[in-house]
């Protein structure tokens, strides 16, 4: 479970606080694939970002117990000059995933799953946006979170490698939980339960994906 | 609904600190080291030709410092800590900015950066400092050392001193970033009043007063005290020095904290 109690996020502008949420108070339930819809700027990427605790409210609190990843498909924590083996590494070790048979094990796993060859050891200044995203993607699905978060995701890499993201999704439905934030609503009406609009710097739940996207396209 | 209640907690903040101070001290040593191939000789590149210009300048052995100490390690004793002290206060003022993108990853806090930056400059400088001395020694200059414990933890404490400033250089950095621009203006004049070649004892009497208000000053008088057996460090007060570590230490972690989420959020 994550709790959200009183959480706003501003930012100052010239003409004074401008709000991306407000006063937000929910209970967001482990187990319930969760969709965040919103037009954009609405503050998706927002909600997403102080839930997985890289971003801080302005004012109120966010609780949760559970182990939840950054945003996925994120590749903005990669350092250029190191190489994307030396990448894994660190977030290995930032995890607790220090000894040598169990960061062997992730490393092949990011390295097969990325499937970008040889590149996996050049630094990866010298990848691709698409070789960036894989090497994201595959990092993130490299450990067992309770909460997945998910920004935009399934719009990464060519036809193959999405089709392989969506499949990995699928296998783990069931030991986890998703929060996706996209624009796609058939994708998220596959893969999310429960929905949740953001507009006007509040959150609505809904304990239905379809009435979730049926007051969402109604507005 | 899937089970999701058997996986183990989060372990304890500590722990969490522990394990990513250790990984950011690896990647900062492969992202500083790692691109040549001698890396810790670029380190020594600096100390080394500051000593060998100034000696150059103040006429090699000819000269010799107080308490019949060779120039060139009387030099090297005030250098390689004021280069670890000066790289410290730089260091950790631009640590969250260098750091930013891995403050992607929730573990990774602000203060760990600050940490992990530390140790290394610290172990950089110590190792620096060694391999000079034992360079010079083995060219045929005279060494030797009088109390290696005081002096490392002068050291030590020059470096905390460092990390204090630095932290508060930080939140500043974050703050105004135009006025932390004045960050290394002010450390340049530094180089010349710390003593870094001179001893506060040949300094007129009138002047010595102000030049005491430095705590800088203190530690390099205190380092060679130790060194040399020569040297008395009659003006270096380890209390002194040691009311600033504390203090900007204090107030350096203090403004930190309260400015941690400002300095991450965006």
């Amino acid at each position: 479970m994550i709790a959200l109690d009183s959480v706003s996020k501003w930012y100052p502008t010239r003409n004074g606080r401008r709000y991306v949420l407000r006063d937000v108070t929910v209970r967001l339930p482990a187990g319930r694939h969760l969709a965040l819809l919103g037009a954009n700027g609405a503050g998706k990427s927002t909600l997403l970002r102080l839930i997985g605790g890289i971003d801080y409210p302005s004012t109120g609190t966010i609780r949760s117990e559970a182990r939840i990843s950054w945003p996925v498909g994120l590749t903005g924590g990669f350092q250029g000059s190191l190489t994307g083996r030396e990448n894994v590494r660190f977030v290995c070790r930032i995890n607790g995933v220090a000894e040598r048979a169990a960061m062997r094990a992730k490393l092949d796993f990011v390295e097969d799953f990325a499937g970008i060859g040889t590149y996996f050891d050049e630094p990866v200044k010298t990848y691709s946006a698409g070789m960036r995203a894989r090497v994201g993607f595959a990092l993130s699905m490299a450990f067992d979170f309770d909460y997945y978060l998910i920004d935009e995701v399934l719009s990464v890499g060519d036809q193959a490698f999405r089709a392989k993201c969506q499949e990995e999704l699928a296998a783990r439905r069931g030991r986890c939980t998703f929060i996706v934030a996209s624009h796609n609503l058939n994708t998220v009406r596959q893969i999310c339960e429960t929905g949740a609009i953001v507009r006007d710097g509040g959150v609505v739940l809904y304990d239905d994906i379809g009435e979730a996207v049926d007051a969402y396209q109604a507005a | 609904m899937p089970d999701v209640g058997h996986r183990e907690k989060q372990p304890a903040p500590f722990r969490v600190g522990l394990r990513v101070v250790q990984a950011l001290l690896l990647r900062e040593i492969k992202t500083r080291f790692g691109a040549y191939r001698l890396g810790i000789v670029w380190a020594l590149i600096e100390p080394v030709t500051h000593v060998a210009v100034l000696s150059l300048i103040f006429g090699i052995r000819s000269r010799t410092a107080p308490g019949a100490v060779e120039f060139p390690i009387f030099l090297a004793t005030g250098i390689i800590p004021f280069v670890m002290f000066r790289g410290m206060v730089m260091r950790a003022m631009t640590t969250v900015e260098a750091n930013r993108a891995l403050f992607t990853y929730a573990q990774v806090k602000p203060f760990d950066t600050l940490i992990a930056r530390f140790i290394l400059e610290v172990i950089i400088y110590a190792v620096v400092f060694l391999v000079f001395m034992v360079g010079a020694g083995w060219v045929g200059f005279d060494v030797a050392v009088q109390d290696p414990l005081v002096v490392l933890l002068v050291f030590l404490a020059l470096g905390l001193l460092g990390l204090g400033l630095g932290a508060l250089a930080c939140v500043l950095n974050d703050a105004l970033p135009d006025v932390a621009q004045l960050v290394p203006v002010v450390l340049r004049p530094l180089y010349f009043i710390s003593g870094i070649f001179f001893s506060v004892e040949v300094i007129p009497a009138e002047y010595r007063g102000w030049l005491l208000w430095n705590p800088v000053l203190h530690a390099l008088e205190l380092i060679r005290g130790n060194y040399f057996r020569g040297i008395e460090a009659h003006y270096g007060d380890p209390l002194y020095l040691g009311a600033w570590t504390v203090a900007t230490l204090s107030f350096g972690f203090l403004t930190f904290h309260v400015y941690r989420t400002r300095m991450v959020a965006t």
